[in-house]
Parts: structure tokens; C-alpha cells; sequence
């Protein structure tokens, strides 16, 4: 195969530069890889994720995923099946699959979540105000300063399906999620 | 529910309201940190929407957060504050160490760059850039990332 030439050294700007040529196939190849990084760039790519819910329905890990994701939104009892009222406008909603990898490119595990698309959501109507805890980073560095002089221990929790979790001041219509009809 | 404009708001008032039940105080400088006192000293939590740092002088109250915590949401103790928002934390009795290193790391994995060399200064020194000089560079615009 002919090496396709990447960028040929100029010499223009003024400033010394490697005058090697560098090829396209030295840069696009997995072949420099170390065997681990090797198998990890193939443990990644082999994973694809589907783009819609016709892709995954059918493969049990995509339909075990989904039916978790299902499970946790029942437990948090967050809607209830109405009829549309004729002045009221429904948003859709999305099925998001995602494959999660630990740090060592092994697989995690499948990961679903629905979504509403909120970008269909009229401000005034659909919802009020918006607002989110995010901590200024330099609260989060004095803190640790506070900690660090006070030999204070730090700990960290986090919250599974963090947005299962409030409750609505607005009432919101939402199409039902493909898959899943009562 | 996840896509909401309003579930960030939600959960911030859910999280919010339980705390200050609790005894906890909202900052007036930062509204995602909220302290307590207690007969110990005093309990200090920082939320980045569902990440949770916890510290203060008594470990026992630290612990006794943490399980009433649990109880309320559903919320995994992560132990020991080891990374957050991209840096590393390592604790110790000399110190507190903060490193950004991972985070480094996956950038240059992110833009095809683990190969480089490591250089002590990465940009020329004392550069002047100047808005009409030089040629143009085209930017593809779905190559363009936000963060």
C-alpha cells in the first residue's frame, strides 16, 4: 500500500520544525499499541450502541437494561398513565443505551436511560424556573484547604438515578416509551 | 425524570429541603454547600448534583450522615474522597494532595495525542497572537466540541 503523505515539512513560519515526513498510516494505525492498549481499543469499538430503540429490542442485554431502567422509574412511582386532554400538548421521549467500561477497558455493563426531551418543553407552561446544584470549584478547593489544615477526612457518596428523585411543581404530558405500553 | 428542564431544580429542592430539616445551613456564598453544627464541631457537604463530598471534625457524625443518607435516596457510599470533577485526591497525614493527572490523560486519549512528547512548555513562550495575521484555519463545524 502506498503511505499517503500527511503533511510535508514547510519551513515558512520561522520557526524550527522536524523535517521528517510524516505518513497518515503511522498515525491511523493500531499498530504502535502495546497488546492491553491494543486490546482495549478493540474491547471498545467491538461494543457498538444502538442509536434507537428498534436497534436494541430483541437483545436480551439491551431488553435486560431497559426493563432496569423501567424497574427504577416504577420504584419512584414518578407518573401515571392519563388520557390526553385535547388542550394539552405530550413531549416524546428517547431510549439512550450506553456500554460502560472500567478503567482497564473490560466491560462495566449495559447502561439505559429514557429520556423526555425537555427541548419540546414551553418555559411558563411546562416548567418555571430551572437550577442546579453545581458546586463552584472554588468552594470545593477551600473546603478541601479546610479539611487539609484541620485533618478532617473526606468522603464522597453518590445518588443513583439522581433525577428520579424530585418532584415536579408542574404537570408535565409525556408520550408513552416505545416498548412498554401499560 | 431524566431530560426534564426542570429535574435539576427538582432534585436541588428535594436534597435541599431534607438537609435543612436535618439542621443543615446553605452557604450564602455557594448554594451547593451546606454545613451543620453539632455537638462534636460541625459537618460540612458540598453537592455537584449527584456527587456528594462529606468532611468534618467528627468522624462519627460523618458516618451517621451517611446512613441516614442511604436511607432517603438511593446513594452509594464511595468511602474515602479519591476523584472529583476530573481531579484526583490523595489524603494523607502530611497533607492533601490534588492532581489533575487522569484527567490529562484522557484529554490527550480524547484528541489522538497519548504518543506526544512530554514538554515543559507546550506553547511557544511569550507569543503574540493578532487577529489579522497569518492564514485562516477552517473549522469543521461538527468537529467543534463544547465542555
Amino acid at each position: 500500500m502506498a503511505k499517503k503523505v500527511l503533511k510535508t515539512p514547510n519551513n515558512n513560519s520561522g520557526v524550527r520544525r522536524s523535517t521528517r515526513v510524516k505518513y497518515l498510516v503511522e498515525r491511523l494505525t493500531y499498530d504502535g499499541f502495546v497488546a492491553h492498549h491494543y486490546a482495549y481499543m478493540v474491547r471498545v469499538i467491538w461494543e457498538v450502541e444502538p442509536t434507537c430503540f428498534e436497534q436494541a429490542i430483541g437483545n436480551p442485554k439491551w431488553d435486560n437494561a431497559m426493563n432496569e431502567e423501567m424497574a427504577a422509574l416504577d420504584a419512584n412511582a414518578i407518573w401515571e398513565l392519563v388520557a390526553l386532554l385535547e388542550d394539552k400538548k405530550a413531549i416524546g421521549c428517547k431510549w439512550v443505551y450506553k456500554v460502560k467500561h472500567n478503567v482497564d477497558g473490560s466491560m462495566n455493563r449495559y447502561k439505559t436511560r429514557l429520556v423526555a426531551k425537555g427541548y419540546a418543553q414551553t418555559y411558563g407552561i411546562d416548567y418555571e424556573e430551572t437550577y442546579s446544584l453545581v458546586a463552584k470549584m472554588t468552594t470545593v478547593r477551600a473546603i478541601i484547604a479546610m479539611a487539609a489544615a484541620n485533618g478532617w477526612s473526606l468522603h464522597q457518596m453518590d445518588v443513583k438515578n439522581v433525577f428520579l428523585h424530585g418532584d415536579l411543581q408542574e404537570e408535565v404530558y409525556m408520550e408513552k416509551p416505545l416498548g412498554y405500553v401499560d | 425524570m431524566y431530560g426534564l428542564k426542570q429535574a435539576p431544580r427538582a432534585w436541588s429542592d428535594k436534597i435541599g429541603e431534607y438537609l435543612v430539616t436535618s439542621g443543615f445551613q446553605t452557604s450564602n456564598a455557594d448554594f451547593s454547600l451546606y454545613v451543620k453544627k453539632t455537638d462534636h464541631g460541625i459537618v460540612v457537604i458540598i453537592i455537584y448534583v449527584d456527587d456528594l463530598i462529606i468532611t468534618g471534625d467528627s468522624d462519627v457524625d460523618i458516618s451517621n450522615l451517611k446512613k441516614l443518607l442511604k436511607q432517603k435516596f438511593e446513594m452509594k457510599d464511595l468511602g474515602e474522597l479519591r476523584y472529583f470533577l476530573g481531579i484526583e485526591v490523595i489524603q494523607s497525614p502530611k497533607g492533601i494532595w490534588l492532581l489533575q493527572r487522569q484527567y490529562a490523560l484522557n484529554k490527550l486519549f480524547e484528541y489522538g495525542m497519548t504518543g506526544c512528547k512530554p514538554i515543559l512548555i507546550p506553547l511557544e513562550q511569550n507569543v503574540k497572537l493578532s487577529a489579522n495575521e497569518g492564514n485562516l484555519v477552517k473549522i469543521q463545524a461538527q468537529l467543534v466540541r463544547f465542555h
